[in-house]
This record gives structure tokens, sequence and C-alpha cells, in this order.
């Protein structure tokens, strides 16, 4: 089992480890629903260092990624990060990624860590020979924090001052974080107000260390994997392997704004034409649950007397207190209100197409 | 923590016995196996239980688990509390987090449970 730099400080603030995709990770600290709320109210501390980080850089890298992504890699300014999907040439996800544009010809992928070893080979094997792009593996020499929740900036201000103001969503930039070389992105997967850190791998414990203590009376926590999974299903947000897989295409999960069909030829884009053309097989919808039950990834969906779908992602918000979920459901089921039922352990429980994001945050005070 | 004077089932029940009711409930090591409850989904008044048939079931932020009557009977007081306080379960398995109250149907099931240091040999042999 592999081990982010982390791994002892997990430990020691009493992480309970599991599995995922063969990495030793805190599921949780002090449990789900605190550090759940912390991120809710103050901010949580998230090891996200299992993720892969692999560099493009070349003279080539544009036309390469324009290739090998879904979105328009032209309209990501350097300093700005842009959210796209790799397909296979059937138009499936192989992965949902974040694309970090370094330089102009210089780009940081980062991607599911369930993905990375299949991505790199993918990666390597859509590189033309001909082409100047250099493709560099670097997820051991580069960690990955997420601090994220409403004492986020303050938290981060405190040690870089006030340059953090102008760091738009999705921008970052290249600072010293305790007297280590960074970036920081304004990206994250809760929903909340938050920066991305990518940090020395050598430096990562050290930093993990400072930002604890310094956030110590901002209310900071550290937070898991299973904070991380209710937060971002709140937000609609996709998590691979239950919403997206190499079977279902951008299309099918309602993705098609990340994907730019004027940009020329890219893996995976015939198929997607074709698709967009004569409509999908299935969509991705966003409901929730009327009476209050968990629905789970798996689950059947039922009306008219037959099945139209299933659920994807499921949980109970803690903070809507209502069962929600992601489905893929047959098309005419996934216009906004429509009703169905959802098969829980035999019970038929009556749910609804809703609209995504679940939860918006409070708008901050004047 | 297992109190002593409780009966312990396989399935990480607890009763507790007052002449022909028993309380009933998930022990500790149930509870920290769980994770954080969310929603408990809690049988009616009036049911009558078989020993070993599910009774409810308890949704956790991870994964939902069933809960098993240890003993034969008819459900005479369910604990409505958990409703709006699931979190019961996780701090106070023995006492707040009680889930319902049998009215026994053959009291010499309870005999046949385990006591407080045989669930804790159990527990160890199960890890």
């Amino acid at each position: 089992m592999k081990h982010t730099p982390l791994y002892d400080a997990h430990v020691a603030h009493g992480g309970k480890i599991v599995d995922f995709a063969g990495w030793d990770m805190p599921i949780q600290y002090s449990g789900v629903l605190d550090e759940y709320h912390a991120v809710r109210t103050t901010a949580g501390l998230f090891d996200v260092s299992h993720m892969g980080r692999i560099q493009v850089a070349g003279v080539d890298a544009v036309s390469y990624l324009q290739r090998v992504t879904t979105n328009d890699v032209e309209k990501i300014d350097p300093l700005h990060s842009q959210y796209s999907m790799i397909c296979n040439t059937e138009g499936g996800v192989k992965d949902d990624i974040f694309i970090y544009r370094l330089a102009q010809n210089k780009f940081l992928l980062c991607v599911n860590g369930s993905n990375r070893e299949k991505i790199l080979d993918w990666l390597l094997q859509q590189n033309d020979q001909k082409e100047d792009v250099h493709i560099d593996d670097r997820s051991a020499s580069i960690s990955q924090l997420a601090l994220q929740g409403p004492a986020a900036q303050a938290i981060m201000q405190q040690e870089l001052g006030p340059d953090l103001d102008s760091l738009k969503p999705r921008q970052f930039q290249e600072v010293t974080v305790c007297g280590a070389p960074c970036v920081i992105s304004r990206t994250g997967y809760t929903g909340e107000r938050g920066y991305e850190l990518y940090i020395p791998a050598d430096q990562v414990l050290d930093i993990w260390k400072q930002l604890m203590a310094i956030g110590e009376v901002h209310g900071l926590k550290p937070a898991g994997l299973g904070a991380r999974d209710l937060l971002r299903l709140d937000m609609g947000y996709f998590l691979y392997g239950n919403d997206l897989t190499e079977e279902i295409t951008p299309i099918e999960a309602g993705a098609e704004w990340l994907v730019c069909w004027d940009k020329g030829p890219f893996v995976g884009h015939e198929e997607l034409r074709r698709q967009k053309d004569q409509g999908p097989t299935k969509r991705l919808i966003a409901f929730e649950l009327l009476p209050k039950a968990v629905p789970r990834h798996g689950m059947k969906l039922l009306a008219d007397g037959m099945e139209i779908g299933e659920v994807a992602s499921g949980n109970l918000s803690p903070i809507l207190q209502k069962g929600i979920g992601l489905a893929y459901v047959l098309p005419p089921y996934s216009e906004m209100g429509t009703q169905f039922d959802v098969e829980i352990r035999g019970k038929h429980v009556h749910a609804k197409v809703v609209k995504a994001p679940f939860y918006k945050r409070p708008k901050p005070a004047a | 923590m297992i109190p002593e004077g409780l009966r312990y089932h396989k399935e990480h029940e607890w009763v507790r016995q007052d002449g022909q009711q028993v309380t009933l409930g998930i022990s500790d090591f149930a509870q920290e196996a769980l994770g954080d409850v969310v929603f408990v989904d809690l049988p009616q008044i009036g049911t009558v239980m078989e020993q070993d048939q599910e009774i409810g079931e308890v949704e956790s932020t991870k994964a939902t688990s069933s809960i098993y009557s240890p003993v034969s009977g008819k459900i005479v007081q369910v604990n409505t509390d958990l409703q709006d306080h699931p979190e019961h379960l996780n701090k106070d398995p023995y006492g707040q987090g009680w889930i319902v109250v049998l009215e026994l149907s053959n009291p010499a099931e309870v005999d046949g449970l385990m006591t407080a240091a045989q669930y804790q040999e159990f527990i160890s042999s199960q890890s």
C-alpha cells in the first residue's frame, strides 16, 4: 500500500486509515460529520496527495492537449486552470481532470488517484513522436493539500499577506508558503471558498503542521475522505468510478459544457458528435428523496412500473438533512421536477429530479 | 466499553432485561465500526419480531447496517428521539441511544445470549 508523506501525521492525529485506490488514506479523524461541518463553517485541511500530477510541456503541448482533452486549452490563460475530460475513442470518460497552465507551453494535469497510471500510459501512447511534447509524472515529487472553508482565506492570508485577495476562482499563483515554493490555486471539491496547494513532497509535512497551527484559532480541522465525499455530493460534483466511467460519455453525464466542438478533432470527438445529434440513451440527473431516507450507489430507480435508472452516488446531506444523489435515467425522466421511486431494500421511496448544486453556501455578510 | 449486566448478540446488539421486557440497542463496538450515524429506520410499535429477524436499519455516513432482534417479542416502545438525534447512537449507545423496548414472548432466549465477558471474547476473536 502506498503512503503519502503525511501518513504518520494522519495516524498521529487519530486518522482512521482505509485503502483508497491503493493508498492508505485517512477516511476520518475526529468524525466524518464533525469534519464536514468544520469545512462548511470554518475550515478543513485535506491531504489529496494520492491524486496524480502530470506535467505536459513542449512547443506542441497546446495542440497535443487539444487533441487528448475535450475542453478548449486555448481558453486557459497562464496562471489559470480549467476543468476538462479525457475520453477514449468511443467518447467514454477515461478521467475528469484539472489543467493548470503554468506557462505558455507548460501545463500541470491533476488527475484522479485511481486513474493516475492509466492516464499516464494513455498520455504517453497518444504522444506522436514527431511532436515536441514532454510528459512527466510529478506525482511523487509534488504533494497536494486542499484547504477549504469560509476561514481558508484568513488562514492563508496570515501566511501570505493580502496578495490572495485578487486570486479569482480557478486562478493560481506561485508563492512561498512557510518557506517552501508552492503553487496555490483557488480550486477545490467542496463548494466552499478554498485553495489547493502544490508543494514539494519533502516540505509538505512542515507546511501541513504549520497550517494546522495557524488554523487552530480559526477552527481548522484535518479532514478525511469521508467528509470530502459528502461535501462534493452536496455540490453535485462527479466522483470518478461512481458517476463517471469509461462507459459513460460527457454528453450522458450532462457535461457538454466541457466539450469544445469547434476546436478541431480530439479523441472521442466523432462518437460524441454522433451522440449529441442522435441523443444519448441515458442522462445524469440530480435528485432528492421526499421522505427522509438514504439512497446509495447501485439502487434502482422505478417509474411507470419499470426500471428507469440507477443511483450513481447517494447519501444523506448533513446540512440539508435530505437524501440526495446523482443517477442515470432514461432521457424522458430527466426533466426537472420529474418524480420517480428509489428502491431502498424493497421499499419504494419517492424522489424527484432537482437542479444541482443541492447546497448553496450563504453569501458572506457585507 | 461493554457494560456488565447486559446481554449481547452476535450482530452487536445489546438487551437489558426488566421483567418481561427488554430494552434493545447497538453496542459501543458497533457504533464505532459504523461511524457517524445519520439516520435510523425505526420499526412500528406493535410489530411482532422473531429472534434474529431484522428490526430496523442504521444509516451512517459510510454505509447501511441492519439491526437484528436478539429475542422474539412484540415492540412496545420505540425511541422516536433518534429521528432528530441519530447521533445518540454514537454518543450514548447504552443510554439515550436505545432503539426499542420489546415484550418478551420467550424469556429463555435472553439466557442464550452472550454475557459481557463472552461478548468481549467474541469481539476479540473477530478482529
